[in-house]
């Protein structure tokens, strides 16, 4: 907004609301402009707290402060289809809208309530816990989504960028033999890998990979972290390495989570759905109880989880069902890990050596030219 | 026709080789023997077995050959060791090698006693368990009666030249291993000994290993095939023979090994303030090295070798090639500097200059971009690049140029892409040598010569080498190592804690 007032100002001084993308929907449907929760979470204009928009803040930026929509529950009917809108989508007169809320909230909805918390597994990842909305992280290294059904309820969140990216990286460039094996036999080249990978065993024999493939986000927000393998000796064979990449990935999941729970003072989850792409590995799965001390649920999370969210929120908006739960209908629960204490053990002495190394590198990352 | 008959007394065996003297390897055989392991890090052979292997190894390479032909016999063997003879030449117990680590507590007390400082002042070596003092003074705590009775501790060529010359003496390479020897004033030193508690007597005499020191006794004779009266050079330390059959085709010389030392030929006055790099004396009395050693040349690229190389082995066995062509050709694939990827070839903790057990292996820097190439390439240029680290340190502390011309054998040597990148990393023409044999065998063959008369000097090896190939340093690609180095050098001391709790 502030790029648009001194870039394109003819169309700054006409305008008279902005809205995100589902927001011109339910406009154009019910000529009702408002925005809900989740989404004015997304203007960084949002005090979660006071729940209304942040006059100051506005008005420091420079901006008029009657542009921002009111903010309504993305779960309660916000308005009816008009005439012209029937006509247009051929929806009925009269149909009740429920504005839902952003994609990764509306996706949260659609994957039900099984769990304290969740881990999608794709080639980035994340970390969230719900917390109180007056818990702050000093340090600003999580961000505060607003849930799209209880503005007194955030969540707080992390994103690691290389989950599945660092096994995508794993499987071509240290993966040959397997790739062949994949060729001869018509298997999955990932049947190989983590064959290969739990030949190594628990801690790979104290071989730390960080996966900071692309930079890192949450915690560090450094764009110049870089992959590193750590502690290779003379007896370390490349499945140690296979083990090292998936057990980092993991590692920097429950650094994150550690710290939610000691920004937030909440116990950590005892339980969590796991999803995505590395999921499918019983070893990715194994490895993610042990790390968290968390049972993992594998969910069978279709590709239509937003749709689901969204069909979910507009029941519950208008009253067919009774809250978000009935999602865990629709959910099935494929497989369960449980975290066997001895490798818990062995992970929660890793883990600050994971983080120190981190530290120790920064200096490094810093200089290093490509 | 003259021969000159070389002795490699190795950590696994002895390598025989029998030179014409106009430089010809004639025959060459190694016998093997056993080493005993046990707890604590004791690491011990049998001087008998040496001695029998010289005998057997002799007679190999002796045969059709008229034993008054050999014009002299010398050696190069591990330094460091620790064999106890009496009076009578008996040996009293079996001898310590060079790795034995036993004697850590020892090692403690010499430092409290005389002061690790000193210690590295007056040797040009720091404390440690390697070197021969600190193995006679746990010989003395724990096996009395064997130091009771010892007359003399030598190491491993010296044994042999005593049999065979009935003389018991060393060298002044030799001497240096013994971290009792005063490098500057070229003697042993008494304050040292009197300080770890031992008898001055036992350290024998030190003469020029490039004399002849006596002459095949009639007893000897006998066992080996050689002639009595058969001139015997002593030699020296294996590393220094080597230098010597390295000649002096460049200002100094590298074999690659497992392990590769970096050395810069210096006056016996120079000392490292921070004890990084060793002082060892040259076979040539009154020359020397400033050295260090990193443990993992060859071996980070036999790591990489056996772990990341399914896709070589396959195109290896298409093509009926030999693995590493296919490996030098990958990583040639990735551009100098590999993309920003730095390896610390610690696979074996390092020595030269952190002496850390706990130092590790690491690649550092990956992102989705960089592929199995630049992790090839960055392996290579990790273990050049600590080469180049420590010569740009000895330069420095020698306060001479940088050598401008290097001599390289031996094991990675053989690859132009190794070759080309070390004149890269170090900014110096690398001169591939092509020798019959091995610079130690002819190293000590050419000692042998100049003892007896044969050559006038040392520099008669460059008669029997030949350059096989030539690296001039590219200017651009010694830059873009020069900036790397200087950011490589900054990586161990950052995760030296790190490596230390991964233990």
């Amino acid at each position: 907004m502030m790029w648009m007032k001194k870039h394109k100002p003819e169309i700054y001084s006409k305008t008279y609301k902005v809205l995100t993308a589902k927001d011109v929907i339910v406009y154009k449907l019910t000529g009702r402009m408002c925005t809900d929760y989740s989404d004015a979470s997304g203007y960084m204009a949002y005090n979660y707290r006071t729940k209304q928009w942040d006059r100051e803040m506005i008005e420091a930026c420079g901006l008029n402060y009657s542009m921002f929509p009111e903010i309504v529950s993305g779960i309660e009917v916000a308005g009816y289809v008009t005439k012209e809108a029937a006509e247009a989508s051929g929806l009925a007169e009269g149909t009740p809208v429920v504005p839902g809320g952003m994609d990764g909230g509306v996706a949260g909805v659609g994957r039900g309530t099984l769990a304290e918390t969740g881990f999608h597994l794709g080639t980035s990842s994340g970390a969230s816990l719900n917390v109180p909305a007056d818990v702050l992280d000093e340090q600003q290294r999580y961000e505060i989504w607003c849930n799209i059904d209880d503005p007194d309820e955030v969540s707080m969140s992390g994103s690691m960028n290389a989950f599945g990216g660092s096994i995508a990286w794993m499987r071509d460039n240290l993966c040959a033999k397997e790739a062949q094996l994949a060729k001869e036999t018509g298997k999955n080249i990932f049947e190989f890998i983590n064959e290969n990978a739990a030949k190594s065993p628990v801690g790979a024999r104290g071989l730390i990979y960080l996966p900071y493939l692309q930079g890192e986000r949450s915690p560090y927000f450094n764009a110049k972290a870089r992959g590193c393998f750590i502690g290779l000796t003379m007896q370390h064979t490349q499945d140690d390495m296979k083990r090292a990449v998936m057990e980092g990935c993991a590692l920097h999941l429950a650094l994150m989570m550690k710290q939610l729970e000691e920004i937030s003072g909440k116990q950590p989850p005892q339980k969590a759905t796991i999803s995505g792409g590395a999921s499918k590995s019983k070893l990715v799965c194994q490895i993610m109880a042990d790390v968290m001390n968390c049972e993992m649920m594998n969910i069978n999370v279709s590709d239509e989880v937003g749709s689901l969210g969204a069909a979910i929120c507009a029941g519950v908006g208008v009253g067919i069902f009774k809250d978000f739960s009935v999602a865990n209908q629709f959910v099935e629960i494929t497989g369960t890990t449980k975290p066997i204490p001895e490798n818990v053990k062995r992970y929660q002495q890793i883990l600050p050596l994971f983080e120190r190394a981190y530290a120790a590198l920064e200096p490094i990352f810093e200089e290093i030219k490509e | 026709m003259k021969y000159l008959l070389a002795h490699d007394i190795g950590t696994s065996g002895d390598k025989a080789a029998l030179f014409s003297a106009d430089g010809h390897l004639i025959a060459s055989k190694t016998v093997s023997y056993q080493t005993f392991y046990a707890q604590g890090g004791a690491i011990e052979q049998r001087p008998q077995d040496w001695w029998e292997a010289v005998c057997q190894a002799t007679r190999a390479v002796m045969a059709g050959v008229d034993p008054a032909q050999i014009a002299a016999v010398c050696f190069g063997g591990m330094g460091h060791c620790c064999t106890c003879l009496d009076e009578q030449g008996n040996f009293l117990a079996p001898s310590l090698l060079w790795s034995d680590s036993r004697s850590g507590q020892e090692q403690a007390e010499l430092e409290a006693a005389f002061g690790a400082k000193k210690c590295y002042e007056v040797t040009g070596h720091k404390c440690s368990t390697a070197y021969t003092i600190t193995k006679l003074m746990w010989i003395k705590k724990h096996w009395p009666e064997v130091y009771q009775k010892t007359h003399k501790v030598l190491t491993a060529k010296d044994v042999i030249v005593y049999r065979l010359t009935g003389r018991m003496c060393t060298d002044y390479s030799d001497a240096c291993g013994y971290m009792a020897y005063d490098y500057k004033k070229m003697a042993w030193a008494p304050e040292i000994i009197a300080a770890a508690g031992l008898r001055q007597e036992l350290f024998p005499e030190i003469v020029s290993g490039r004399e002849v020191a006596g002459y095949v006794t009639r007893q000897a004779a006998a066992e080996t095939g050689l002639a009595e009266g058969t001139p015997v050079v002593p030699g020296g330390m294996d590393g220094q023979v080597a230098n010597i059959g390295a000649g002096t085709l460049g200002e100094t010389n590298f074999h690659l090994g497992t392990s590769t030392t970096a050395r810069l030929h210096v006056p016996a006055d120079i000392t490292d303030p921070q004890e990084r790099y060793e002082f060892w004396a040259g076979i040539q009395p009154g020359t020397g090295d400033l050295a260090g050693t990193m443990n993992a040349f060859g071996g980070s690229i036999a790591w990489m070798r056996q772990n990341l190389c399914g896709r070589e082995e396959k195109l290896a066995a298409q093509a009926g090639a030999p693995v590493f062509e296919a490996l030098a050709e990958r990583a040639a694939q990735s551009p100098v500097g590999a993309r920003g990827l730095i390896f610390l070839p610690f696979l074996q903790g390092e020595r030269t200059p952190y002496f850390d057990a706990r130092a590790k292996g690491c690649f550092l820097g990956l992102s989705m971009h960089h592929t199995d190439a630049d992790l090839k390439r960055a392996v290579f240029e990790g273990a050049a690049l600590h080469l180049a680290m420590m010569m740009e340190d000895l330069a420095q502390l020698s306060g001479k140029p940088a050598p401008q011309t290097a001599s390289v054998a031996g094991g990675a040597a053989g690859s132009d892409l190794v070759c080309q990148m070390m004149a890269d990393a170090m900014g110096c023409r690398m001169l591939r040598l092509s020798v019959g044999g091995e610079v130690g065998s002819l190293g000590a063959a050419v000692c042998g010569g100049v003892g007896v008369g044969l050559y006038s000097d040392f520099s008669a090896a460059n008669e029997f080498l030949s350059v096989e190939k030539e690296f001039e340093p590219n200017l651009v690609h010694a830059q873009i190592y020069r900036e790397k180095l200087a950011l490589y050098r900054k990586c161990y001391p950052a995760l030296k804690e790190i490596f230390a709790k991964q233990a």
